[in-house]
């Protein structure tokens, strides 16, 4: 009876014990959810290239406008040097470190995702290379000695690439990637925070070209008012009104830039020459001249406004990746429905990618 | 944002408010226009100049993270949680089994 009693509980425990190890093996993984959000992430570092296209143009420009304002020194005659020259190092690259940065996130993404899918360790090495590869090209972008103790770098990239060879089990793996997903996090903050300055060169440029436009513009809105007060009322047909009226149409898309009020009144002098029809000639192509200058200033504001809608949006979208490689770290035994994060993804690079055209297209029609 | 950063974005507003007043008006003169268009650039580029610093500054905080994502990498050998209760549980398993197949034995 009792050795019954002793039989029943030891395959009631052994019965329990496995059907815990079979749970905990056997969790439902979201496999077709985790390609969706894996294809999403694809989109989200193409968008990333475009932004960081037009961050770069940016800062080209920014850095002639800093070396047009910086005042010349006096000329320096060159003595001959000692030195023995080729020793200067390389400055790291602004772009290519981001973008470098954005690759390791990248394939940082792709570990995270293959342990996610319980993929065999061959699998999960493979991922890691490719990491342990971005992270080698990043360090390469940023070598310079710009940055203080980067000089050392070239041979952590060695020690990092060591570990994920020794890396022989998934646990491995799992720790590293739950170890660096703050650096990661910080990475991706490092990127939403590059924002402001990519919105500061672009408005910065926006006022500069507005300031431009004023600048042909007004001039010739006061030709129009002075011509006209310069001159007496017509015995004949009066074109006044109309061409008053013509001007207001002009300027009403740009009332936002002026600093009168609109409707503005063009007014004769009596006791002037009366208005001509060469003075009527006049007037018409300094009007044209303004709503040349509208036309622009018009594309100038959409150009601003779209750069500033993509840039918004690229912030949404880091910012959910965030959140997504968050969730992913913190539940890799049992991975997250990813599916509307990838929706989610799909649509904002897509908004990303609308407006980076439609500030393209703006900026040519300003200029 | 540093006081720094604030104090010259601050200055370029205000500035800049001022240069667009003018820019805009139809009663300044054409030498405040020229001046207008001179400070202007002189805005421009003074922004300019402390954005691109900014940059430079978050470039080299970038490169300072791949340090230390080397360093946590560095230190991978720690144990995962719950390796300990999958460890027990096996070996509870086991045991289990090792029991069934004595009294197994004894009742043949």
């Amino acid at each position: 009876m009792d050795k019954a009693r002793t039989l029943l509980r030891s395959l009631a425990l052994g019965a329990a014990g496995l059907f815990i190890l079979f749970a905990t093996g056997c969790t439902q993984i979201p496999t077709r959810e985790l390609s969706q959000y894996r294809n999403a992430f694809d989109q989200v570092q193409k968008t990333s290239e475009d932004i960081l296209i037009d961050f770069a143009q940016a800062k080209e420009k920014a850095e002639l406008r800093r070396a047009v304002s910086d005042t010349e020194p006096a000329p320096q005659p060159k003595t001959f040097s000692s030195d023995l020259g080729g020793g200067d190092v390389k400055q790291p690259d602004a772009i290519e470190v981001r973008r470098t940065a954005l690759r390791t996130i990248d394939k940082f993404n792709n570990v995270l995702v293959t342990l996610a899918e319980g993929k065999e360790v061959q699998a999960v090495q493979d991922a890691g290379s490719g990491l342990v590869q971005a992270a080698g090209k990043f360090v390469v972008a940023a070598t310079g000695n710009a940055v203080p103790g980067l000089s050392a770098v070239s041979s952590l990239v060695q020690t990092l690439a060591g570990q994920f060879e020794k890396a022989r089990e998934r646990k491995e793996f799992e720790q590293a990637v739950r170890n660096g997903a703050p650096v990661i996090d910080s990475m991706l903050a490092a990127l939403i925070e590059d924002r402001k300055d990519h919105m500061a060169l672009r408005a910065n440029e926006a006022n500069q070209a507005q300031v431009d436009i004023m600048l042909e513009m007004i001039p010739s809105v006061i030709t129009v008012r002075d011509l006209i007060a310069a001159r007496s009322e017509p015995s004949g047909d009066d074109p006044r009104e109309e061409l008053q009226d013509d001007l207001n149409t002009a300027l009403k898309p740009a009332k936002a830039a002026l600093a009168f009020n609109l409707p503005l009144k063009l007014a004769y002098t009596p006791g002037r020459p009366a208005f001509n029809m060469q003075d009527r000639v006049l007037v018409q192509q300094s009007i044209g001249r303004v709503k040349d200058m509208v036309v622009k200033y018009q594309a100038n504001v959409a150009a601003y406004e779209n750069i500033r809608n993509a840039l918004n949006d690229y912030g949404v979208m880091l910012e959910k990746t965030r959140a997504a490689l968050r969730l992913l770290v913190a539940a890799l035994d049992n991975p997250p429905n990813l599916e509307e994060t990838a929706e989610d993804l799909y649509q904002i690079s897509f908004s990303v990618k609308k407006d980076i055209e439609a500030f393209r297209t703006a900026q040519q029609a300003a200029q | 944002m540093t006081d720094t950063k604030k104090s010259i974005k601050e200055l370029y507003d205000e500035g800049m408010a001022e240069v667009f007043r003018v820019v805009g008006s139809l009663d300044a003169t054409a030498a405040q226009r020229k001046a207008a268009r001179q400070t202007a650039r002189d805005l421009s580029a003074m922004l300019a100049a402390h954005t691109l610093q900014s940059i430079e500054g978050r470039t080299a905080l970038l490169s300072g993270l791949i340090v230390e994502l080397n360093q946590v990498i560095d230190s991978v050998k720690t144990k995962p949680p719950y390796e300990d209760s999958i460890e027990n549980l096996t070996g509870l398993v086991t045991k289990a089994g090792k029991l069934y197949a004595g009294v197994k034995k004894e009742l043949i």
